[in-house]
């Protein structure tokens, strides 16, 4: 009986220690947490809050007749998710890579999948070290990036990709 | 924290608020248009009394959410009625306006938080509930009863009210369980061929044990040694035989285990969606309820008197096809009053009642369908005026419209662009509103015809089906990709030979049911590039049908058919043409499913053809007739593609470059039109043409000025010279030309 009051006071002196621990982290700076992927040679990152998940690109459908940039259709637990070429969206001129994961973002009634060439990581970053303007871009891309880093890795805003209606598809014949 | 909870909690009881509010009403202004029409005197005392109950009740939530605008305007509705019982007021025409505007506001107020309240509308009421007019004598009982069975207010004890949000999700969660029933059958299928398998198997272990028998006597005389070595072998055989024999036992009592469990899962997963189906089953009735107060509204701006009468309301549909059929309800009553029922003048001119009555009647047929007749007793449809809408829409040329009998000319009012209004208006006229009518109606596996009698009034009937049939679709593959087409659209899949496909004015076509009918390879008209094609072999064709068009539509091949769960294909992709949804097939690929409706359009919409089915037809009756084009123009490029371009559409081409040489062709020749440039050499154009003119025999040949001179001067030229068109080099466009030259032929020929 003794042995398990130990125990159990023990784990609970741990779980508090780790519940104070995380806070420091993020109080160092107001943090952004990224999700940074590459596509052909370039560097790209989107803020976390709108991923809601990543999996690997296979599987693909394609879409007959849809504007390029719609790279089809996967299933994601019995749900099907459109998946979106940014490279073809945003003109990035290069001998073609093949994207082999899908980094599905989230907000309110909208959600789709983006086509990555490779995974690079998640970080923590401070975001005032962004510079939030570029001149010289067409104009989607103006539009969907948020900031550049010093390294050269492009935000991409992810509240404006949500709910941009140029992302939308809404055909009607005739 | 306390304070989100209580916002959520008041955000939760204002999300409730509105939906009663919405109740109360709907119920309000049916009463009020029950009691409008003054029926017998104790039917409108209970009917007053209902009102009055429900604009308290409407009161009081008002006041428990702290609407105090909405509740002010309640006290004042609810102090007419209570003058009314108190033997103070009758109606007039102007209390229920004024009650009718009050509902509308109301009706602001709860969609939108922040409304104003009108206080004019409120003195307005409570200046007619203080003016207690003059006791007149109730009106005698009026002759007319009212059929209307959605009236009945009724209550129902133990009921649980549930958001049709929750309903829906776990309908979508029980239709998932199609999914493990499609897959179980799959997995009987595997479970039979291994067996079958291992039956094969025996048969050979049974040969083995014959020699592995005769072996064993043959070395019984051999020396030690080798019967030695065999012993372990026939030992091993020995064993192996047994485990093979519990093997095919155990994998028999697995199949035959495996199939009756299929047979319970079946049973009981198409027992639970058919329960689930009937817990989304909603009278009728709940389709009319917005229907008086907008028939109202409507004939009241049109000056006229309309009285709408329901039967049937208490047979139940799916709701999905109830809330599909709102608009499409909406828009044949509106026609009916716009169109059909005319003012009381014109009426009592016609020797009919003043009033105008729109009737719409709900039978329950066989095959779990219901019919709607909607009625009215108005004009009629003008069908020489539908006719002419037809012919000058280029659906069909005068001859075809004097051959069609009153029933296909009633019909196509249906088509786009088709009305009898000579002016379009803010609610009708513009000829797309049937069109959309009869589309949901077809994309609800229904069907809709009109009757009419011209002076005695106009018939609609549409038939529904009362639940959504689980979706079956066939499983096909076109250039490689899977694809899905929805049963009820397919006439047929068939094979046929490359010979039997006939070119007719640039478009392929085969006969099918001894009719001519439209040939496209579905990855052509989906856009999906086509990496080889075997002319030479035998295609295998689907025969598509969809809102009375039948096309057909070469594939690589037919898999199957198969129930299948429909899933959207999200947010973002709202609306994509061609395809309405799809579906996720056993091992978990995503298979589109084709919009038969859609990709008809997106067929015909091919450049180098005619659009319409009718057109079409019609041109295929002169098929016979090889049509030469003289084309004359210096230039080679625009030559050689005017060329291509007339080629491909079915027509022969004969080209010269300069007007001496195109007169020599034209009468050597026999040419049924001529294109022309106008600056050549030698003799230009206008030359040309007036020159042709000149002569008897070509007074009626078409001609065509096709030219890089486009000012009014140059035109009036080309019309001086006797040009049927003249067409401007700067705007030239494929299609257009094509279906100008094709006009101008069939004008033509319509004269011969």
């Amino acid at each position: 009986m003794d042995a398990q009051h130990s125990k159990q006071a023990i784990l609970r002196k741990r779980a508090e220690k780790l519940a104070k621990e995380s806070p420091t982290i993020f109080n160092r700076f107001i943090g952004m947490q990224i999700v940074c992927f590459g596509l052909a040679n370039e560097q790209y990152a989107i803020e976390s809050k709108f991923v809601r998940e990543i999996c690997p690109l296979k599987n693909i459908t394609p879409l007959p007749g849809a504007p390029s940039f719609v790279q089809g259709l996967i299933n994601v637990r019995s749900q099907i998710i459109s998946v979106i070429d940014l490279k073809i969206l945003f003109e990035i001129n290069t001998i073609s890579t093949s994207s082999t994961y899908v980094i599905i973002l989230e907000k309110n009634n909208m959600k789709f999948g983006i086509a990555a060439d490779i995974l690079l990581e998640n970080k923590i970053v401070d975001p005032s070290g962004i510079q939030t303007t570029f001149p010289g871009l067409t104009d989607l891309k103006q539009a969907f990036f948020k900031g550049v880093f010093l390294d050269k890795m492009i935000l991409l805003d992810g509240e404006k990709l949500l709910t941009d209606n140029r992302i939308v598809i809404d055909e009607q014949v005739e | 924290m306390k304070k989100k909870s209580e916002e959520e909690f008041t955000a939760k009881l204002l999300a409730i608020f509105k939906d009663e509010a919405k109740e109360h009403l709907e119920i309000i202004s049916k009463g009020l248009i029950s009691l409008e029409s003054r029926p017998p005197i104790q039917q409108q005392d209970k009917l007053v009394d209902q009102l009055y109950r429900e604009t308290h009740n409407l009161k009081g939530s008002a006041k428990a959410v702290g609407n105090e605008n909405i509740h002010k305007i309640c006290q004042s509705i609810e102090n007419i009625f209570a003058a009314y019982k108190k033997e103070e007021l009758v109606f007039t025409a102007l209390i229920f306006n004024t009650i009718f505007a009050a509902v509308d506001h109301i009706n602001l107020l709860v969609n939108s938080a922040e409304g104003n309240l009108d206080q004019a509308l409120i003195d307005k009421l409570n200046q007619l509930s203080n003016t207690k007019n003059e006791l007149l004598k109730k009106p005698e009982e009026s002759s007319t009863t009212i059929v209307n069975e959605s009236e009945k207010f009724t209550e129902t004890a133990g009921s649980l009210r549930i958001s049709t949000k929750k309903l829906d999700q776990l309908f979508q969660q029980v239709e998932e369980l199609l999914h493990i029933k499609i897959t179980a059958k799959q997995q009987a299928v595997n479970l039979q061929n291994t067996e079958e398998l291992l039956k094969q198997w025996q048969k050979r272990t049974k040969i083995l044990e014959k020699e592995a028998n005769l072996f064993e006597k043959k070395i019984s005389d051999s020396n030690k040694e080798i019967r030695e070595s065999a012993t372990p072998i026939l030992n091993c055989f020995d064993q192996q035989n047994e485990i093979f024999q519990s093997l095919r036992k155990q994998i028999n009592t697995l199949n035959i285990n495996g199939l009756e469990n299929i047979r319970q899962a079946y049973g009981m997963i198409d027992n639970l969606l058919l329960e689930m189906k009937k817990l989304l089953m909603q009278p009728i009735a709940n389709l009319f309820d917005t229907l008086p107060r907008m028939t109202r509204d409507i004939a009241r701006e049109l000056n006229k008197d309309v009285f709408l009468e329901f039967h049937g309301g208490q047979i139940e549909a799916d709701r999905r096809i109830l809330d599909e059929m709102k608009n499409p309800l909406f828009h044949i009553i509106r026609n009916c009053i716009d169109h059909g029922v005319g003012t009381p003048e014109e009426r009592s001119k016609d020797g009919k009642p003043a009033q105008g009555k729109i009737s719409i009647v709900a039978r329950q047929i066989k095959g779990n369908n219901v019919e709607l007749v909607i009625s009215d007793d108005g004009k009629g449809i003008d069908i020489d005026k539908i006719k002419q809408s037809a012919i000058e829409h280029h659906f069909l040329n005068k001859d075809e419209a004097a051959n069609l009998n009153e029933n296909e000319a009633l019909n196509l009012i249906f088509f786009s662009g088709i009305t009898t209004s000579p002016i379009a208006t803010d609610i009708s006229g513009r000829g797309l509103g049937l069109k959309i009518v009869a589309e949901t109606v077809v994309k609800l596996n229904g069907s809709i015809t009109v009757k009419s009698k011209w002076g005695v009034g106009t018939t609609f009937i549409i038939t529904l089906p009362l639940s959504i049939a689980t979706f079956h679709g066939i499983h096909i593959k076109a250039e490689n990709q899977d694809f899905m087409v929805p049963i009820s659209a397919v006439k047929k899949a068939m094979r046929i030979l490359p010979d039997n496909i006939k070119t007719i004015e640039g478009r392929q076509t085969i006969t099918y049911e001894n009719l001519t009918i439209p040939y496209f390879s579905l990855s052509t008209v989906l856009q999906i590039p086509k990496i080889y094609s075997q002319e030479d072999l035998a295609k295998i064709v689907l025969i598509i049908n969809a809102t009375d068009t039948t096309v057909a539509f070469e594939i690589d091949c037919v898999l199957q058919e198969q129930e299948l769960i429909i899933k959207n294909l999200g947010n973002q992709l709202k609306r994509i043409k061609n395809f309405m949804a799809a579906t996720i097939l056993e091992e978990g690929k995503v298979v589109l499913i084709i919009d038969p409706t859609d990709l008809i359009h997106s067929a015909l919409k091919i450049p180098s053809v005619l659009t319409h089915p009718i057109s079409n037809i019609a041109l295929m009756r002169n098929q016979d007739k090889k049509r030469t084009i003289l084309l004359v123009e210096d230039s080679i490029t625009t030559r050689t593609l005017l060329k291509n371009v007339l080629e491909a559409s079915g027509y022969e081409v004969k080209t010269a470059i300069n007007g001496f040489e195109g007169f020599s062709i034209l009468q050597e020749s026999s040419i049924r039109l001529l294109v022309t440039d106008i600056e050549m050499p030698i003799l230009n154009g206008l030359e040309l043409a007036k020159k042709v003119r000149s002569l008897k025999q070509y007074s009626k040949l078409p001609i065509v000025i096709i030219s890089t001179r486009g000012s009014q001067r140059d035109i009036e030229q080309g019309i001086e010279v006797g040009a049927n068109a003249y067409i401007n080099k700067s705007n030239f466009e494929i299609s257009s030309f094509v279906q100008l030259i094709n006009q101008l032929l069939e004008k033509d020929e319509g004269n011969d």
